[in-house]
């Protein structure tokens, strides 16, 4: 009996599939190697601030650095990884289809992806870009260095992640099993079909102003150019009307896998699954109306910086309820310690900690303070890594048997998380001391007053990067060698697990109809409802 | 070529727009062309814009319905196309909140300029003396602008000033005033901040409410010592002289930033002899002058007074400048000044100002 | 005789096939809007700041010649819903006649966008750095030239693009591939090109129009 993985073999029947299971695991492959690659960045980083002064790099290889840490993990990492990766993989199967609604432009995606990064790559062996992922201009007009390429990377990216959202969307629109309502749609698809909708909504104008940007490189057309006329906080404008909403595209399926693994191991119906389906598309709103709040000291008006800051007061409220709905499904569940809900767990320290930072900063007064210090990048370290990484390790290891067919060893996997949690916790939380306290951000050097918490941020990063090693260590070991693992090992109620771990070619041997919701564990010792169709 | 009827029963939307309906829209478009081609030539004020934006938005509806077959279509995907220029109104207006509302840069067009109305006349005539409105006005704007740093009581005890060295200053206390203690010098302090420290400076303020400011936080102490006339003078106010408040705009005319923003920052000159102060031109430059020209007028000083970024700024070479050639520009830029940038002396009479020059241009000869 | 066509296997029937693919153009063309609409906001702020400028530049653009290319646009959008029905009711041969058509008419813009573009820079009426017309002496002039490439530049690429797609559908029209039972890339394609008219709908009075 074949699966997907032995349906066809050679490494042509990979490149050309349109089965989104591999197109998901490529992606998947591609990521993980971008955040190996960036990961490396952030060692130089915290290397060079060891200590105060030159450590291992001048001033100016620094920008650079942190210019390639930032790009690589915001737009070759976190933007696709849960979408393009688990997404592609489990969104069809969810829905209990075949595919998503356009396997061609699935692969295409997956293509102009390789291509973007490939351009913006390319910078690296050349005179690099020192402007920050930002790009702000003035600078990222003059800089001699070959920004252009970088951002003409981005520019391509940019619409394999449109691609995605929009081939997302029509799917769920059109592919749902007969019975599956939008009632009874798992919240990870809920997630995604939110994100999708930002990443239709937003990407292209992020395409719009890297496009302007080049041409200003090019063509000096001034329009953010104080010299010869134009506004450069414009610039900023639309650079965070799309790179706002863009972090609501790495966090919200993030919040998706969190609200499926949650109720699967507390054996507990999701609380407040309403609630949660609705906060969604509260955030995926509210992402576009406060970007300003990345601007408070640009120069920008008194008025925008009012507006800016109390509509981003909003945002705080959808995802307080994700919050409590979560803790609120815990309560009284039978609660089992697998690395899926360690990560879980993981995620609601990290991410409540790095959301209620980012309240503080969404307070005006209190930004102009801590603005472009370490506070910024210890809060958003926290929604990012603490918040999507964690999530994306969630999903990974709950989703590892149907991938695979294969079992993760359950005692490698608890030793990572501590890893990764106290790794993170020390490397991220001295930096909102050191934020208060004045360091600046992006900075080659620091006052010796600074040296004791950056030491401590630079220890903890070694944690980090020995969890991660250590992970992929035993997961490429389980997925080759692991114990095989059964159909539906946690016992979850999704399409997904209603068929064989690894699922075949086709997904389903008999198309699933659906006649309940996916959170039904009344009685937590039977485990998946009767009336799914099995194969 | 037979015509073959279309078969519909599981076909749901295919609608097929009869050839009548697609003439009739493009002669329609057509003629809507023309209407907007011609009233462009008619002046209607600002309605023009609104016209043109109307009749584009008929041409564009007619296309969508008709040609797109939104009209006959699924009602979602016109909901779906709809949404996208919502999106795209909400980034146009609050991108206008900023670029529109700018009212502190001197940036013109029919919509800045009801916000620059807020930078107006000074209200008050003689604001260097305190009085009971000026008393409240800087409460009001300390509690607006200060309160972070300085504490609600003025004891250098606000939520910001934990991590500050040197730490605010106490109001309460009269010791330590790096400036002094007078209303013009606290003055001065709020126009030009305080470097090496974390007091900004405060230039962007109307000169009004800088007064009120010195006022207020001077009332939060023991009564200070009144200014002299000398002491308003290095102000730039001539109470001899009418009184009347050196109109020094809150702000710097936009182009003039950009070009000096974008200038590579000047170099001080270098000196060769060194030129005494004897003379009359000589003890006026030396008062007036070399605390931002340097006292060999090198330059390069990262203390400008005026209301700009002391750090950004620096004065240029005194030799740097045409200023010296022409006894008229010379008179002039030192009475008047340069706004924004350099406050002028026009308490000055012809006999210092032709003195002042002779000493200025000892100087210039003296730099390389 | 149409050749048949088969759906997709992750389809239930060609009808949701068919449902499935518009409703993604739909989708395509919010991120048009959204792309296009990012230099509409460029020039409403921009215009907003510099009336008067706005008002003087224009004067340096050929009217006659936008609105030349407005009506051929117009004229190319019929022709395409023609084709479009035309496919619908089975005609290849007037389908055909209409393709090419549209083809043309795409390629008469092209053209008079040339002469257009050719006139500015002889002028010296360049972009932003490069602008070195004598005339117009408004020191944000520049800015109004640097919009006006920009947004008629990429809506060229977005005709450029159009015509390939068409000159595809001609080909694929002649070899009898779409027919009543199937038109969707027509019917898409069409949807396309009319987005590209609405865009020039905005582009021509808010830049050559500026009252």
């Amino acid at each position: 009996m074949h699966d997907y993985l032995t349906h066809t073999r050679g490494l042509r029947s990979w490149l050309t599939t349109l089965d989104h299971k591999r197109i998901g695991l490529m992606y998947l492959f591609t990521v993980l190697a971008f955040f190996l690659l960036g990961g490396v960045f952030a060692l130089l980083i915290r290397l060079e601030l060891f200590g105060p002064g030159r450590t291992i790099m001048d001033a100016a290889t620094y920008n650079k650095i942190f210019t390639y840490h930032g790009a690589i993990m915001v737009f070759m990492v976190i933007i696709p990884a849960i979408p393009a990766a688990i997404g592609n993989f489990i969104l069809p199967m969810m829905l209990g289809a075949k595919d998503v609604a356009f396997p061609r432009l699935n692969l295409a995606s997956y293509y102009i992806f390789i291509a973007g990064a490939l351009v913006a790559s390319s910078a690296l062996f050349l005179r690099g870009a020192d402007t920050g992922w930002t790009f702000y201009t003035p600078y990222s007009i003059r800089t001699n260095t070959t920004a252009t390429l970088v951002l003409a990377g981005a520019f391509i990216m940019g619409f394999s992640s449109i691609l995605t959202g929009l081939n997302f969307i029509i799917s769920i629109h059109k592919l749902r099993a007969p019975g599956l309502s939008w009632s009874r749609l798992p919240l990870f698809l809920w997630a995604l079909y939110a994100t999708s909708i930002i990443q239709v909504l937003a990407t292209p104008v992020l395409a719009i102003t890297l496009l302007l940007l080049v041409f200003e490189r090019l063509f000096r057309i001034g329009i953010f150019d104080p010299a010869i006329g134009g506004d450069p906080v414009l610039f900023q404008h639309f650079f965070w009307f799309y790179s706002h909403p863009a972090v609501y595209i790495m966090i919200l399926p993030a919040m998706g896998v969190i609200s499926e693994v949650i109720p699967v191991f507390s054996r507990k119906p999701i609380f407040g699954y309403k609630a949660i389906a609705y906060s969604s598309f509260g955030i995926a709103l509210v992402a576009f109306i406060v970007w300003g709040h990345h601007m408070f000291v640009s120069g920008q008006s008194e008025l925008a910086n009012f507006v800016f800051s109390l509509l981003t007061m909003f945002v705080a409220v959808p995802t307080g309820v994700k919050v409590f709905s979560w803790v609120a499904t815990m309560y009284r569940g039978r609660i089992r310690f697998n690395a899926p809900m360690l990560y879980a767990f993981g995620f609601l320290q990290l991410f409540t900690i790095g959301g209620l930072t980012g309240v503080f900063l969404a307070t005006l007064a209190i930004n102009v303070h801590v603005t472009d210090t370490y506070f910024v990048v210890a809060h958003f370290h926290y929604v990012m890594v603490g918040g999507a990484i964690m999530a994306l390790m969630a999903g990974l290891h709950y989703w590892f048997p149907k991938f695979w067919g294969r079992m993760y060893p359950e005692g490698p996997a608890r030793v990572s998380f501590a890893l990764l949690l106290a790794g993170f916790n020390l490397t991220f939380f001295p930096q909102f001391i050191l934020g208060s306290q004045g360091m600046p951000r992006r900075y080659w050097d620091y006052l010796p007053e600074y040296t004791m918490l950056n030491r401590v941020s630079t220890a903890g990063s070694w944690f980090l990067a020995a969890g991660f090693v250590y992970a992929a260590v035993y997961l490429w070991r389980a997925m080759r060698a692991g114990e095989p693992a059964p159909a539906n090992p946690w016992e979850a109620n999704t399409l997904e697990w209603q068929t064989a771990s690894p699922p075949p070619h086709d997904n389903f041997a008999t198309a699933p109809v659906v006649t309940d919701w996916p959170y039904e564990y009344r009685d937590p010792l039977v485990p998946a409802s009767a009336s799914r169709s099995l194969p | 070529m037979e015509t073959q009827k279309p078969a519909q029963e599981s076909h749901g939307h295919h609608h097929i727009l009869s050839t009548e309906v697609a003439l009739g829209v493009g002669f329609a478009l057509l003629l809507l062309t023309g209407l907007t081609v011609w009233i462009a030539g008619v002046d209607l004020g600002r309605l023009n814009f609104l016209v043109a934006l109307l009749v584009a938005s008929v041409k564009a509806a007619l296309v969508a319905l008709f040609f797109m077959n939104l009209l006959y279509d699924r009602r979602e995907n016109g909901v779906i196309f709809g949404t996208s220029f919502l999106f795209l109104a909400i980034f146009l207006v609050l991108t206008a909140t900023d670029l529109f509302f700018r009212g502190d840069v001197a940036v013109k067009g029919p919509l800045t300029a009801f916000a620059q109305s807020k930078t107006a006349q000074p209200k008050v005539a003689r604001p260097w003396v305190a009085t009971p409105l000026l008393l409240s006005q800087g409460k009001m704007l300390y509690s607006q602008q200060c309160v972070a740093c300085h504490g609600p009581e003025g004891k250098g005890d606000g939520p910001a000033a934990g991590s500050l060295t040197p730490a605010p200053r106490d109001f309460t206390r009269a010791g330590g005033w790096k400036n002094g203690r007078k209303p013009s010098q606290v003055f001065k302090t709020l126009v030009e901040g305080i470097p090496g420290s974390a007091m900004a400076p405060y230039g962007t303020l109307p000169a009004e409410d800088r007064w009120a400011l010195a006022h207020f936080v001077l009332s939060l102490g023991e009564a200070p010592e009144a200014d002299t006339d000398e002491d308003l003078l290095k102000v730039g106010i001539d109470v001899k002289g009418g009184g009347q408040v050196v109109q020094e705009a809150p702000s710097i005319p936009l182009e003039v930033a950009m070009r000096r923003l974008t200038r590579p920052e000047p170099r001080a000159a270098k000196v060769g002899a060194k030129i005494e102060a004897e003379s009359a031109g000589g003890r006026l430059y030396l008062a007036r002058c070399a605390s931002c020209h340097g006292e060999a007028g090198e330059g390069a000083i990262a203390r400008v007074s005026g209301t700009l970024d002391a750090v950004r700024l620096r004065t240029a070479p005194l030799s740097a400048s045409q200023a010296v050639g022409s006894p008229a520009i010379f008179e002039s830029i030192v009475s008047n000044g340069l706004p924004g940038l350099m406050p002028g002396l026009a308490s000055l009479n012809g006999t210092q100002l032709s003195e002042l020059r002779e000493h200025v241009r000892k100087l210039v000869a003296a730099q390389q | 005789m149409t050749t048949t066509h088969h759906h997709a296997h992750h389809f239930a029937s060609a009808n949701d096939e068919f449902e499935a693919a518009k409703q993604g153009m739909w989708v395509f063309l919010v991120t048009e809007v959204l792309m296009f609409g990012g230099l509409f906001v460029a020039y409403g702020i921009f215009r907003g700041l510099y009336p008067d400028m706005f008002h003087e530049a224009h004067k340096f653009l050929a009217v006659n010649m936008g609105a030349t290319n407005t009506l051929v646009l117009i004229l190319s959008s019929i022709t395409m819903v023609l084709a479009v029905t035309a496919t619908q009711r089975g005609r290849r041969d007037r389908a055909v006649l209409f393709l090419v058509l549209t083809f043309l008419l795409a390629g008469c813009f092209l053209v008079v966008k040339y002469f257009e573009y050719a006139h500015k820079f002889h002028e010296g009426l360049l972009p932003g750095g490069y602008f070195v017309n004598q005339e117009l002496k408004d020191p944000k002039a520049p800015l109004f030239f640097s919009l006006y490439f920009v947004m008629t530049g990429l809506h060229m690429v977005h005709v450029l693009v159009g015509m390939g797609l068409i000159a595809w559908l001609f080909r694929r029209t002649a070899r009898g591939e779409f027919g009543p039972q199937y038109y969707t890339p027509v019917e898409l394609v069409g949807f396309y090109w009319h987005f590209v008219d609405l865009v020039w709908i905005y582009l021509f009075p808010l830049l050559y129009l500026v009252g």
